[in-house]
């Protein structure tokens, strides 16, 4: 078997793993920590991800956890299409665009909604590139990045209550402009590690019929990626998501902030002949006292496709 | 956590940090406080400890001017701002001065805002306040 059709029956065999479990937890809302979809020889990417996300309860404000009771559940999947465009080669252009369906299910209510998410446009920028092993001091990699959330969602448009606790998939209802940094190093031959943060404003917004700002928010991320075999490799991440207090009506409610912490598994295979990139990803935002606040604890599948040319 | 929290934001680096890790103050569901208007004395009291699901409360308006006609109240509202979510009281009666709002269905753990809408004839006013729910 030639090593070509080797890599991508294992990128494929990836794929059929895990499309029964659905997938991720790169939902509309993520950022921070994300990463280029393209490298510097690539011209394009797409990306098609599944995700499903599974509510465990909720944390309040100062940080105890509830776990949801035997009547209740929170459910969302999540179609996302990403593409990314390098131009110049230092430079690329992502914009993605997802759709949802969302059920939240109490002993007295009921709703499920479906829609559009948030489109967000993306720049992101190398910076420089990591030495290469024989410089005798060799500093990580960097780049910045800047995007631009434009409040498409069901939200933006819907005058019905209740679009979603943890994630955004059904979109914020705003505006939001953003900035961040992300740095990766390697450490071994076959281990990098990355850092990345963002910071991002939201515009104000009359999503709730009446004049509301969210609160800002900062995404802080840290990871891993191991190279198993030359088309498989293996992340571990740890993010952290604040968000300011909401301003309702040009009244600042406190206590309406929130801090989650999510621990994210996945694999990804790659083949460089074909250009065809498959991922699967697991997150967990653990249901500990303390670690999170103002947030919702789930469990989410994520698995995508894509192809990079 | 909640201290490498507090570390983190003691330092100052980001006025977000510092929010993210406050500890707000607590909301268990009693008020007494001047309506927005600042006409309208309001005593709020849950019927019981606040809890996710079902809740009823008690209010009594008094004007600060005895000559006028305490307000109805017309309506009681809950939001999640964050979250989009909103929920209201299904039943208001009013017995012996005080008003009885029942079947407010707080159906999600966290913080939300109660908002009592006051009705004096054609004029409307308000009062809001946090509850923690658990």
């Amino acid at each position: 078997m030639k090593p070509g059709l080797g890599r991508l029956i294992g990128a494929l065999v990836s794929l059929v793993l895990y499309a029964g479990q659905a997938s991720a937890c790169p939902c509309s809302d993520d950022a921070g920590g994300g990463a280029f979809i393209t490298s510097e020889s690539d011209k394009y990417a797409l990306v098609l991800v599944a995700s499903t996300r599974r509510a465990l309860g909720n944390f309040d404000v100062r940080g105890r956890f509830h776990a949801l009771s035997a009547n209740e559940s929170e459910t969302a999947e999540e179609l996302l299409l990403r593409i990314g465009l390098r131009q110049p080669t230092q430079l690329e252009w992502q914009a993605e665009l997802g759709a949802a369906s969302y059920r939240f299910h109490t002993a007295l209510l009921s709703e499920r909604q479906t829609g559009l998410g948030d489109a967000i446009l993306r720049a992101r920028y190398e910076v420089r590139n990591e030495e290469m092993p024989h410089h005798s001091v060799r500093l990580p990699a960097v780049s910045v990045g800047a995007l631009v959330r434009v409040p498409l969602g069901a939200i933006a448009s819907s005058a019905s209550s209740g679009f979603g606790s943890g994630d955004a998939q059904l979109g914020l209802g705003a505006w939001e402009l953003g900035a961040g940094f992300d740095v990766s190093h390697s450490i071994l031959r076959k281990v990098d590690l990355w850092l990345g943060s963002e910071l991002a404003y939201r515009l104000p917004d009359d999503a709730l019929g009446r004049s509301r700002q969210l609160g800002p928010r900062w995404d802080l991320a840290v990871g891993g990626r191991f190279g198993l075999l030359a088309w498989l490799s293996a992340n571990l991440a740890l993010e952290s998501r604040l968000t300011g207090d909401v301003t309702l009506a040009g009244r600042k409610l406190d206590g309406t902030s929130a801090r989650l912490l999510t621990v994210v598994v996945g694999a990804a295979a790659r083949d460089e002949r074909t250009g065809f990139r498959s991922s699967f990803s697991i997150s967990l935002a653990p249901p500990i006292d303390g670690l999170s606040a103002g947030a919702t604890s789930a469990t989410a599948l994520g698995f995508s496709v894509g192809i990079v040319r | 956590m909640i201290r490498i929290c507090r570390a983190v934001s003691s330092v100052g680096l980001f006025g977000l940090m510092a929010t993210g890790c406050s500890s707000p103050a607590p909301a268990d569901g009693s008020l007494d406080a001047l309506s927005d208007a600042g006409s309208v004395e309001v005593q709020v009291q849950f019927d019981g400890p606040v809890r996710r699901g079902q809740n009823a409360l008690s209010v009594r308006l008094s004007t600060r001017d005895a000559a006028q006609v305490p307000p109805l109240l017309a309506a009681v509202d809950a939001l999640m701002p964050a979250h989009g979510h909103e929920a209201h009281a299904q039943q208001i009666v009013e017995l012996d001065d005080v008003f009885h709002a029942t079947e407010l269905d707080l159906f999600m753990t966290g913080r939300w805002q109660i908002e009592l809408e006051l009705s004096s004839g054609e004029v409307l006013d308000r009062v809001s306040f946090p509850v923690d729910v658990p």
